[in-house]
């Protein structure tokens, strides 16, 4: 530090200062990020959850919850759809571009690769994972829209096959489009990896089954890295992935977190750690880091991945009463 | 309302953003007797004009004002009307730096490029004054000969057109034609290293000035109308371009006139073409500072800006707010009864613990005065003001002020100060009367004190601190605004509809719009040696301000001697003033020592949250010539921290303790 630094240096932040620096960050992210689901007076009101029972004064667990607020990952909607373009061109169709040239013997012509991609193409469903109420079926339409794609594309999982009574009045399962070579499964955020796992077990085997040589590709917008490296493992194999890789730093209260690297003064990782998980444990006992303990701290304009810490997006009961910052809408 | 609420009235502030309608619409004026801002721009005087300001000034939107189509909006679409009761048409020539960027080239600049741009620039007038006149003829009501005209026109060029033009469409394709040729080649020779080569169709100023001449003559209703050339933005131009805008200025004759508009300093130089004699200030032209004139006016700025405000409101919905005072929406901190309400800004005192400023007179008086622990216990009781932390807290002030040459004074002192301070809580302010008039002068300080105590920011609030923080330029009012209302909102307030602007909200908002000014206004040249200079005087005025004991109340000028100045410092000064960092203030200050008149600089008032320094034209301060040079003048910055520390050493701790080791500033 030169002498002139020295001189100028600015007096020690306060607590005050921290929270004020907070403040002024969640009212840009609010404008600009959340698409103002978060004014001033919903922030106080989940603030106001934490009262000193993790065993801080109120306002030293009030700072750390804003600072855990502040460091959300919002996607909106504008994102969400260049997210979906992206999983489309990045994770399928460049791809499957490189394969059908390879195929050809390394063909440059772009009259034959384009006529090759557009019939593996047409011999390709996208489906959502879920059932037609949850996030990754939600997202098809979107997915759709964004990248141009045709209806016939797209199926729902009972679509898959065809049931047809035989004879004996046995019911026969059956692929409803035999000519269908690959399946694409989207999904928003792969966490733990348990949802891609149950679908590999069910849908998945059964479709293996009757085609051995289907292509199957599980794409997601978000993934843990353990959790896709899971989903890799599982049926779906090595053509599963996601845009947005998320390595460990991104589990928010772990030793190595990324959001600890430029926290700001008054923000001790230990309290962090006790504070979010103390609440997390009251909202959900059995996984209160989130589910898998992915400790995210992320969420959709459509909804919160219950991977995220549950004191961001859960909600108390009558005798537990809590306000969420970002609500998850919860399969029931 | 006719539009969503959820729009921010605030967010358009710039001129060149609007349309000629929504200028027209929005145009607000000064409400004296004498004219309003048409009558500063002056459009009917021959005389021609620099109309300089601060950006955001108002500048753009006055020439705007005052152009031929916001003119034509005025009265119906009718430009030649609108000219002939106007008795003037003003012609708008942005000068886009994309566009005189090409022709730019270093000093000393080849005649060759001279003379390039020079038929380029007037070509440049003649099309706009052309397209211009072509409107007014299509006026129903205007008698005028076209070919006649066409054909005078045409006899003004040297070389006459290959083409035989007879209508105004054909001339203002052949002008526009010429332009086009130029520009390519001129892109072109510029690719290829080569100098550009076409012909020079017309002598200088035979177009500018020779075409309003022919008007008059073959359009009789418009022979009282002058010709106003409006050219904006003439800091774009280089030294050598604006040579040959000064000659144009000189030689100007007939029924032309020139207007010329820029920043403070957007004036280059004021030499002509061939001699290079200057151009004479009252006799070929008149200067006028636009912020400057709105400054000395307050107010008539304020009415100003309240219209403006208003227009805004209304534009959006805000109906019944657009209606009424503007004030009552803005929460003020009320001073009554010596700024008791601030207690409700400041955390909750906590039991059995000292206020913050009471914790650091006992750390002084012990390493001061080495006073034992029960006397300092007897000091700080006496000082106590129970349940008003403003009057508690000026007693702290002014002991400190006072501060107690040895043991035995140290206690008296106290109760004497604790005696006043306690009167005036109650009402007496004869019992007071010293506090009071101690208070009278540094009440904005000792608030800034207190704040910084507690670690709270200082808030400002009120419409009329909204003014004052614009300094004149209504463009950094309408930021602050816009900021501010979206605080109010993300605080879930409902500015403008119900309830009041919280003073947070407004306190967030003019750091927001002090952020914005002070990153916005980058200076090409030099930036970083400008703006760590005006960081030096903020931190100067902060550190004398949060002092023991400040020599100068609500501090933000500073006087220095510029003729014993280095060049760099000058030149700092003046790119401070011309982004409106520093505001000059033309009464100057006599020096205490040789009464010769200092010049004096304000902090921008727009700049003043940033480090929480008074906002008011009040204290100012005498920078002798080697600490203004260490602040000015990147040569001299390594002596900065001793001369800082000498200048600030008895303000920033008790008198007799002697030099500090190494004062903080803050």
């Amino acid at each position: 530090m030169t002498e002139i630094d020295e001189l100028w240096a600015a007096e020690e932040e306060t607590p005050e200062q921290t929270w004020e620096m907070l403040r002024v960050r969640i009212t840009v992210l609010n404008e600009r990020v959340w698409e103002n689901r978060n004014q001033w007076p919903q922030v106080e009101a989940w603030l106001e959850n934490f009262d000193g029972r993790a065993g801080f004064a109120p306002e030293v667990e009030q700072l750390h919850a804003l600072f855990l607020l502040s460091q959300f990952l919002f996607i909106g909607s504008a994102e969400t759809r260049v997210l979906l373009q992206s999983v489309y061109r990045d994770l399928f169709l460049i791809p499957l571009i490189q394969e059908v040239r390879a195929t050809l013997g390394g063909c440059r012509d772009p009259l034959i690769v384009e006529a090759a991609v557009n019939e593996a193409l047409a011999k390709t469903r996208f489906l959502g994972v879920g059932n037609p109420s949850e996030s990754g079926v939600h997202l098809l339409y979107y997915f759709r829209q964004e990248n141009r794609l045709g209806k016939s594309l797209f199926l729902d999982s009972a679509a898959v096959f065809m049931s047809t009574l035989d004879e004996e009045g046995k019911i026969n399962r059956a692929l409803a489009d035999p000519d269908v070579e690959r399946y694409i499964f989207v999904d928003d955020v792969c966490g733990s990896g348990d949802t891609a796992v149950n679908y590999s077990d069910g849908i998945v085997t059964e479709l293996l089954a009757l085609k051995p040589d289907a292509k199957l590709h599980y794409l997601a917008m978000f993934a843990t890295r353990q959790g896709i490296e899971k989903v890799r493992s599982t049926k779906f194999g090595v053509g599963s992935a996601a845009v947005f890789e998320l390595d460990d730093s991104y589990r928010c209260l772990s030793p190595g977190a990324r959001i600890l690297l430029d926290a700001p003064p008054h923000i001790n990782a230990a309290t962090l750690e006790k504070v979010a998980m103390s609440y997390g444990a009251l909202l959900r006992p059995e996984f209160p880091g989130g589910w898998g303990d992915n400790q995210l701290l992320l969420g959709f304009q459509h909804n919160t991945p219950d991977n995220s810490l549950p004191i961001m997006w859960a909600e108390g009961d009558a005798s537990r009463p809590w306000t969420p910052a970002f609500k998850r809408y919860a399969k029931l | 309302m006719s539009r969503s609420s959820q729009e921010n009235p605030f967010d358009l502030n710039k001129a060149s953003d609007f349309t000629d309608q929504e200028i027209a619409e929005q145009w607000v004026d000064l409400a004296n007797s004498a004219g309003g801002l048409v009558d500063i721009l002056n459009p009917k005087s021959r005389m021609p004009m620099l109309l300089l300001g601060g950006k955001g000034s108002g500048k753009t939107h006055l020439m705007r004002y005052c152009s031929a189509p916001v003119q034509a909006a005025r009265y119906s679409g009718d430009v030649a009307q609108a000219a002939i009761a106007d008795g003037y048409l003003g012609i708008y020539i942005p000068l886009d730096a994309l566009n005189t960027d090409k022709f730019a080239r270093e000093e000393p600049v080849e005649d060759h490029w001279s003379l390039v741009f020079a038929h380029y620039f007037e070509l440049w007038l003649a099309t706009a004054l052309l397209a211009t006149i072509r409107d007014c003829a299509r006026s129903q009501s205007l008698v005028f000969s076209e070919p006649e005209f066409v054909g005078a026109v045409v006899e003004l060029f040297d070389i006459e057109p290959a083409v035989a033009l007879s209508s105004l469409d054909e001339l203002l394709d052949h002008f526009t034609r010429t332009r086009k040729n130029i520009d390519s080649v001129v892109n072109n020779s510029r690719l290829r290293g080569e100098r550009p080569l076409f012909d020079i169709t017309f002598s200088a100023g035979r177009l500018a000035f020779g075409m309003p001449e022919l008007v008059s003559r073959h359009a009789p209703d418009l022979r009282d109308v002058l010709f106003v050339y409006l050219i904006d933005e003439v800091e774009n131009l280089t030294a050598d371009q604006q040579r040959f805008l000064n000659s144009l200025i000189r030689y100007r004759r007939g029924s032309a006139t020139i207007r010329v508009g820029g920043r403070l300093y957007g004036m280059k130089t004021l030499e002509t073409t061939g001699s290079g004699e200057p151009i004479r200030l009252g006799a070929e032209f008149e200067r006028v500072v636009l912020d400057e004139i709105l400054r000395e006016q307050p107010e008539q700025y304020d009415g100003l800006v309240r219209r403006l405000v208003a227009k805004r409101l209304e534009r959006v919905g805000y109906a019944t707010a657009a209606l009424s005072s503007i004030d009552p929406y803005f929460e003020e901190v009320d001073n009554r009864d010596y700024w008791r309400s601030v207690d409700r800004h400041l955390p909750k005192p906590k039991e059995n613990q000292l206020a913050p400023y009471h914790r650091k007179l006992a750390t002084d008086l012990k390493s001061n005065l080495d006073l034992d622990d029960l006397t300092i216990t007897t000091i700080i009781d006496a000082l106590q003001v129970p349940n008003h932390r403003f009057l508690e807290k000026a007693a702290a002030f002014q002991y400190r002020k006072s501060w107690p040459a040895n043991l035995d004074g140290a206690a008296s002192l106290a109760i004497e100060v604790g005696n006043q301070a306690r009167a005036l809580d109650q009402g007496d302010r004869d019992a007071g009367s010293d506090l009071a008039n101690l208070i009278s002068h540094f009440s904005s300080d000792i608030l800034a004190q207190l704040f910084h105590d507690y670690a709270r920011r200082l808030p400002y609030a009120g419409f009329a601190t909204m003014v004052e923080l614009s300094q004149g330029i209504t463009r950094n009012l309408l930021v602050n605004l816009k900021h501010i209302f979206r605080r109010s909102r993300f605080a879930g307030e409902e500015p403008f509809i119900s309830g009041v602007i919280s003073i947070k909200s407004q306190s967030d908002g003019v750091r927001d719009g002090a952020s914005w000014f002070w990153e916005d206004a980058q200076p090409p040249s030099g930036g970083l040696q400008v703006r760590d200079a005006v960081e030096s005087i903020a931190v100067l005025f902060r550190t004398v301000r949060l002092s023991h004991s400040p020599s100068e109340c609500a501090l933000c000028a500073f006087s220095v001697p510029l003729d014993a100045l280095s060049e760099n410092s000058r030149r700092t000064l003046s790119v401070a003033e011309n982004w409106s960092y520093l505001v000059k203030l033309q009464e100057g200050r006599r020096n205490k020592n040789s009464k010769r008149i200092d010049a004096l600089y304000q902090l921008g008032p727009m700049l003043a949250p940033r480090w929480e320094v008074s906002e008011h034209r009040r204290g100012t301060i005498e920078l002798q010539q080697d600490l203004a040079n260490a602040i000015l003048d990147p040569a001299h910055r390594a002596e900065l921290p001793n001369l800082m520390r000498k200048r600030l050493a008895r303000l920033i701790a008790p008198s007799d303790s002697g030099l500090p080791t190494n004062p903080r500033l803050i």
